[in-house]
């Protein structure tokens, strides 16, 4: 039966000023589903990312396998070091409980990356 | 109240979509009241649509179709009649089954609510779930099946015969519903949107 595998991931990080914020979330999505594709080359879902500053809400997505990055509202440079809360949400569809391990997986895989 | 509900697939554009009408009936003074289900503990767009100003009642970790359709009946009371939104939107999971969607606001709890359904395909993956045999594609059709009006969002990523070619795939199993294009960034498709989500379009 088709189902989502699904997985969060909530974190603080500590970003300064001097990251690249743009190319930093492109390489994490990037990373993740590389993962993914690892045991789903094909994969259909949604690998999602936000940054919340206080300041500015940012948001990036990717929906298939080598596919684009969807950005809403891409975020601005840094004047200072700042704490973000990130969230990382991947999901998967697939037809067995092997997708919500690839999705867990790829969660940590884009945390990994970010920090 | 009016209300509709967006159907899609996970990725498809609901969101996008969801708050662009919203901010539109913002705009004309009109109250918007959103309801978000997603599948992971913890949301995402409901948490984006709540920093864009929106209020927001997000049902999380489970499928309104099925084992959320209780927590949604009971949402959908209490939002019509402690907040009297002008328009309640609902942005369903991206594997909420169609028909069992359709029954749970069908219930005598909320049964005297009509609602609109839009169903979102993504043109750009539209080759790949349409034939897919693992249910991808039963629950594509499922979607087509029971829609109002049938939605191509990110219409600006594909080419134009690719648009019409998905547009006559729908119209061979529903001839009878419009199929629109919406990108987010255009102003009169948002209109047209608006429009759609108000009344039937011929």
């Amino acid at each position: 039966m088709l189902e989502i595998g699904a997985a969060t991931l909530v974190e603080q990080l500590e970003l300064s000023a001097t990251n690249q914020l743009q190319a930093l979330f492109e390489a994490a999505l990037q990373a993740a589903d590389e993962c993914i594709c690892t045991a789903a080359p094909e994969w259909l879902g949604h690998c999602k990312l936000m940054m919340d500053t206080g300041d500015q809400v940012c948001y990036v997505s990717r929906t298939e396998a080598n596919g684009h990055n969807s950005w809403r509202n891409a975020p601005k440079p840094l004047v200072a070091a700042t704490k973000a809360e990130i969230t990382i949400y991947i999901a998967v569809y697939g037809i067995d409980d092997r997708h919500a391990q690839l999705a867990a997986q790829a969660a940590q895989t884009m945390l990994k990356q970010l920090m | 109240m009016r209300a509709a509900v967006l159907t899609g697939f996970l990725g498809t554009g609901k969101t996008t979509l969801l708050l662009a009408v919203a901010n539109a009936l913002a705009d004309r003074g009109e109250y918007v009241a959103i309801i978000e289900n997603e599948r992971g503990s913890v949301g995402i767009d409901g948490r984006y649509l709540q920093s864009q100003g929106m209020t927001v009642r997000e049902l999380r970790a489970g499928c309104v179709c099925c084992d959320l359709a209780l927590p949604l009946q009971i949402t959908v009371q209490r939002l019509s009649e402690h907040y009297e939104p002008d328009w309640l939107l609902l942005e369903a999971s991206g594997i909420a089954k169609p028909e069992l969607l359709k029954a749970s606001l069908q219930h005598p709890m909320i049964s005297q609510i009509n609602w609109r359904f839009i169903a979102l395909v993504d043109p750009v993956r539209f080759g790949k779930m349409w034939h897919d045999s693992y249910g991808l594609g039963d629950l594509l059709r499922g979607q087509i099946n029971i829609a109002d009006v049938i939605v191509l969002p990110k219409s600006d990523l594909v080419e134009p015969s690719v648009l019409e070619h998905v547009a006559a795939e729908i119209r061979s199993l529903r001839p009878d519903v419009p199929v629109i294009p919406f990108t987010a960034d255009d102003p009169a498709a948002t209109t047209l949107m608006l429009r759609a989500f108000s009344e039937p379009l011929r």
